[in-house]
């Protein structure tokens, strides 16, 4: 080999390693799911469109961080009436707080897969920290467009009063099930 | 003890005490010194509603602060400004207030949305803040107007999706329902400058909030803003001073009763839950 085209190749090298744990969240198969009891009678499911988000993903370091960004007006019940209400001051006061981010601050490890991931949620301008389990995680090339990407499932129980979502607690759940489902292409 | 306090009939009635007991205790106050029920009324529901917390600061919450500092403010004003003057401050005071709360939502439009907003803002408070401020020596159509305004507010608000918003309203209209009765018992009661600066500010604001945070329709704030002129009917003379309270107050709650009718109205077709 070209000693020249030798030495070009090591010095890109690393750079190139380093962007193959760079992924881009796929806002189409990206969504924020969340659960909540309904006066007690029944559990009730929305869901919320994630707009963008980028994660690095190093499982031979154990490196790995996720940032992600939720639109507040998206929140969808199935029910327009209730999704407006949502939306309101009384709720997550989308108007004036448009966006919901996650910001990864640590990850544990279950071998060479992420047990659990704990950062920054941020609602209402409020940020307190959530740990997501990750419930499963895969990775691999996409059968299609044959690019490498992963996906993941997490979940977390929060208490919405601690974003100073208060309205209707007790009779509307304090306690919430967030669920993500996640995927992200190599960049 | 909390499920008494969280309770909507001890919510709906807490404000209209308080400011009943206010203005007993503010009988032999400084005339216009009954702009303090008002606050009354409004911190006793702020109180079972928020709590003292003021973070995250929303705009709800500068609506709060703004309306329990309107009297106090009001006051002090009376004390040094008076006739157009003091009237010219309170319309630029309610504005600024309005920028305050409003701006965060109004910077993120586009320019020709942002200059809707912004001037249908600065016209609904203004001339809410100016057409009350004309009613300021006639008690019973200030106590008339500030009540049906807020009940109407409120009401709408709370039917178009926003429930802390409602109640805010509603507990004004309850405070401003106290100091109504009062009037039309007792000769000696005056609303002041302050009472329809703290009736307009937090009526106006809350309507706008409705607009911009909920999903009141922009029409419902047309009858609202035509309540003052309502309650400037003259009750005839002769008739017992309660009767030309309720007559003036059905005059004023007219066109707050058209602009909860048409809430209603523009809600039915996407239906309740």
């Amino acid at each position: 080999m070209n000693p020249r085209l030798l030495a070009i190749a090591l010095a890109v090298l690393p750079l190139g390693a380093v962007q193959a744990n760079g992924y881009t969240v796929d806002p189409a198969h990206t969504y924020a799911n969340f659960k909540i009891s309904h006066l007690g009678f029944s559990t009730m499911y929305g869901r919320m469109d994630v707009t963008g988000g980028t994660m690095q993903f190093d499982p031979a370091g154990k490196k790995a961080s996720v940032e992600i960004t939720i639109d507040a007006n998206s929140i969808d019940t199935g029910h327009g009436k209730r999704d407006d209400h949502l939306r309101s001051p009384d709720f997550l006061n989308a108007a004036e707080f448009p966006t919901i981010t996650f910001k990864s601050t640590g990850v544990t490890w279950n071998g060479s897969t992420p047990a659990t991931v704990t950062g920054d949620l941020t609602i209402l301008g409020v940020s307190k920290p959530v740990t997501l389990k990750v419930d499963a995680m895969n990775c691999g090339n996409h059968p299609f467009t044959k690019k490498p990407m992963c996906g993941f499932d997490a979940s977390a129980t929060i208490k919405r009063t601690d974003w100073g979502v208060k309205y209707g607690v007790p009779a509307i759940g304090e306690q919430m099930g967030l669920m993500l489902e996640f995927e992200a292409t190599q960049d | 003890m909390d499920r008494l306090l969280a309770s909507p009939e001890f919510q709906a009635l807490a404000p209209f005490v308080a400011a009943l007991v206010l203005l007993a205790v503010l009988r032999k106050a400084p005339s216009g010194w009954n702009a303090l029920a008002l606050t009354g009324g409004l911190a006793v529901i702020v109180a079972l509603v928020n709590g003292l917390t003021v973070e995250p600061l929303t705009g709800t919450r500068k609506i709060m602060i703004l309306a329990l500092a309107a009297a106090p403010v009001g006051l002090l004003v009376a004390t040094v400004l008076h006739g157009r003057a003091r009237m010219l401050t309170y319309v630029v005071l309610c504005v600024a207030g309005g920028a305050w709360v409003f701006w965060t939502v109004l910077a993120r439009k586009d320019e020709l949305a942002m200059a809707l907003f912004g001037g249908g803002a600065v016209a609904y408070l203004a001339w809410l803040t100016a057409a009350m401020y004309a009613l300021r020596a006639q008690p019973l159509a200030a106590g008339a107007a500030a009540t049906a305004l807020a009940l109407g507010t409120g009401a709408s608000v709370l039917l178009s999706a926003s429930a802390l918003l409602g109640q805010l309203g509603l507990a004004l209209g309850a405070a401003a329902g106290a100091f109504l009765l009062f009037a039309a018992f007792l000769r000696d009661q005056h609303a002041g400058a302050a009472f329809t600066l703290t009736a307009a500010l937090g009526a106006g604001l809350i309507g706008f909030a409705g607009l911009l945070f909920a999903k009141l329709d922009w029409l419902v704030l047309l009858p609202l803003a035509l309540v003052p002129l309502a309650a400037r009917v003259p009750a005839p003379e002769r008739l017992p001073r309660f009767l030309q309270a309720a007559l003036v107050f059905a005059c004023a709650a007219a066109p707050a009763a058209v602009a909860v009718l048409g809430t209603l109205a523009l809600q039915q077709d996407s239906g309740g839950y």
